[in-house]
């Protein structure tokens, strides 16, 4: 009876799976030709709603980091073009095989990704920069991280500094504006890349953990939590005295570090000033062997009032001078690193005016700023 | 009926009968929150303090998500006020809210009106139908719910 039932349960799986349409299409753009078909969408349904896939996250996985156009051809030979950053909110690959892109469904035959020039300019990625402060503190990268230490000198303490939500393009702007004359004073940042999505609680285990979030695991917003050995684990691990200023909460869980959040404590709608004030409390006791600050507020404002607004105009002025109040106070022989974990693009509607979360160059590209303090 | 069988049946009586006793029906749950900070008497309670003092209900909630669509529930549990009350806290700028994974928020006094440390959602016990976002959570009406820290284990009153 047992065998008769498991016999029934086979030959039903196998009639389920031989009634799922197969599909197949062929993607260029990403080195050499690649085949996406149900399996490949298979790997990615998490990521979706049961119906479909956010085609950025396939198309991450297979290698896509700036993605400036896509070119659809369909069975007949005809073509869809559209500009990735017009499109890649509302682009997503269904289970049938389908492509929906701003509501438009199209059958795929061959897909064609172009990538941005600016794939080429990137000189440093988030994911080298715990290497790199390990190497500077003279211990061990965290166990995940597959990021390049590059060369940077011993120092007798590391400085992250975080401007959250700071892309490279809108630090282009802000010094082209004359906007930012603290930053403009260190020499010109690197051309950095986040990793996908570039959100704060993905990209800042992307930065812990020094790999990628399909390696870390938290590859979405909602996680805020690893289990894996951070930047910060193998700093405590070695006795080192580690000190992090938030704002008026953790972003992502830092375990391990001395926590000072910085709440809204005097009501003028902002954190920074109250992380800046915290920051320089820490400092006035002596620099920590490892100390995180994140200021807030750039990515607050985008959000709010979108890039280059005012209030956003006025936040960048307001960082920039506290990363110069900062530089100021830190001692002789400290490595400092500023950098963001992603940047901003204008959106309408959502109640927003600003949003980041997307394989383009304003959300992936980061500045990466590694210093010395003599 | 075997001798056994009887002690069994006396005994699940037994439970059922202080389980009844109890009279808010709230699992058994091994929980606590801690008031602590600047306060004149640091405060521990348990899960079942909790559950046994009287329950404000905050009915359609608007629950601001910063991912995902808002929602709008109801949520029930004691009072935050009456509880910092118990503790001695007197005029403070902010509590410092922590849950058992680490994640901490900083939350200003203004933000806290008519806030309650949450056992039921919607008429159900967090312990039961969410226990990853349970126990207990910090369920503050008037603010987005970034500042609803779930699996609540410590308050600290900042002055």
């Amino acid at each position: 009876m047992k065998k008769r039932f498991q016999l029934l349960a086979l030959l039903m799986a196998l009639l389920i799976t031989a009634c799922q349409p197969a599909w197949e299409f062929s993607l260029f753009g990403l080195g050499e030709e690649r085949l996406v078909n149900r399996q490949v969408w298979e790997s990615y349904a998490d990521f979706g709603d049961g119906d479909k896939v956010p085609l950025e996250q396939i198309l991450y996985g297979l290698g896509a980091r700036i993605i400036a156009e896509i070119t659809i051809t369909d069975p007949d030979g005809k073509q869809f073009s559209f500009v990735w950053e017009e499109v890649c909110a509302e682009a997503w690959i269904e289970k049938g095989g389908s492509l929906l892109i701003s509501g438009l469904e199209i059958v795929p035959d061959q897909v064609e990704i172009s990538l941005s020039p600016w794939e080429e300019e990137v000189e440093i990625e988030i994911t080298d920069l715990a290497p790199a402060a390990s190497a500077s503190l003279g211990i061990a990268p965290p166990e995940l991280a597959a990021g390049q230490s590059r060369e940077v000198p011993p120092a007798d303490a590391v400085l992250l500094l975080f401007l959250d939500g700071f892309g490279y393009l809108r630090y282009q702007e802000s010094l082209a504006a004359g906007l930012i004359p603290e930053l403009a004073k260190l020499d010109p940042p690197l051309v950095g890349l986040t990793t996908y999505p570039p959100v704060t609680t993905v990209s800042t285990a992307s930065l812990l953990l020094g790999t990628e979030p399909m390696i870390h695991g938290v590859e979405t917003r909602g996680i805020r939590k690893t289990d894996q050995e951070t930047l910060f684990d193998v700093a405590a691990a070695a006795d080192l005295e580690i000190s992090a200023v938030e704002g008026e909460a953790l972003a992502f869980i830092l375990r391990g570090a001395e926590l000072t959040l910085s709440g809204d404590k005097d009501g003028n709608g902002g954190t920074d000033d109250n992380v800046l004030g915290n920051a320089l409390s820490v400092l006035q006791e002596g620099m920590p062997d490892l100390f995180y600050i994140h200021f807030h507020g750039i990515d607050d404002q985008g959000h709010e009032v979108g890039p280059g607004a005012p209030a956003e105009i006025e936040k960048i002025r307001e960082v920039d001078a506290a990363v110069g109040q900062i530089l100021e106070q830190l001692p002789p022989g400290t490595l400092v690193i500023i950098f963001a974990d992603h940047g901003m693009h204008r959106v309408e509607g959502d109640g927003r005016l600003g949003n980041h979360g997307h394989l383009i160059s304003r959300d992936m590209l980061i500045p990466v700023w590694i210093i010395t303090i003599d | 009926m075997k001798k056994g069988s009887w002690m069994l049946l006396f005994a699940g009586l037994l439970v059922t009968l202080s389980l009844a006793a109890c009279g808010s029906g709230a699992p058994q749950v091994d929980w606590e929150l801690e008031i602590s900070g600047d306060v004149e008497t640091p405060m521990t309670f348990s899960y079942q303090d909790l559950a046994e003092m009287e329950q404000v209900d905050l009915t359609d909630i608007l629950m601001e998500k910063s991912t995902g669509e808002d929602e709008v529930r109801s949520w029930s549990g004691p009072a935050l006020e009456g509880m910092l009350a118990q503790a001695g806290a007197g005029d403070f700028t902010t509590i410092t809210a922590l849950a058992a994974d680490g994640y901490a928020i900083e939350v200003a006094a203004g933000e806290l009106e008519n806030a309650i440390i949450a056992l039921k959602d919607s008429g159900e016990w967090i312990a039961d139908v969410s226990p990853d976002k349970g126990p207990v959570r910090l369920v503050t009406p008037d603010t987005p719910a970034n500042r609803w820290v779930f699996q609540i284990t410590e308050i600290q009153v900042n002055q």
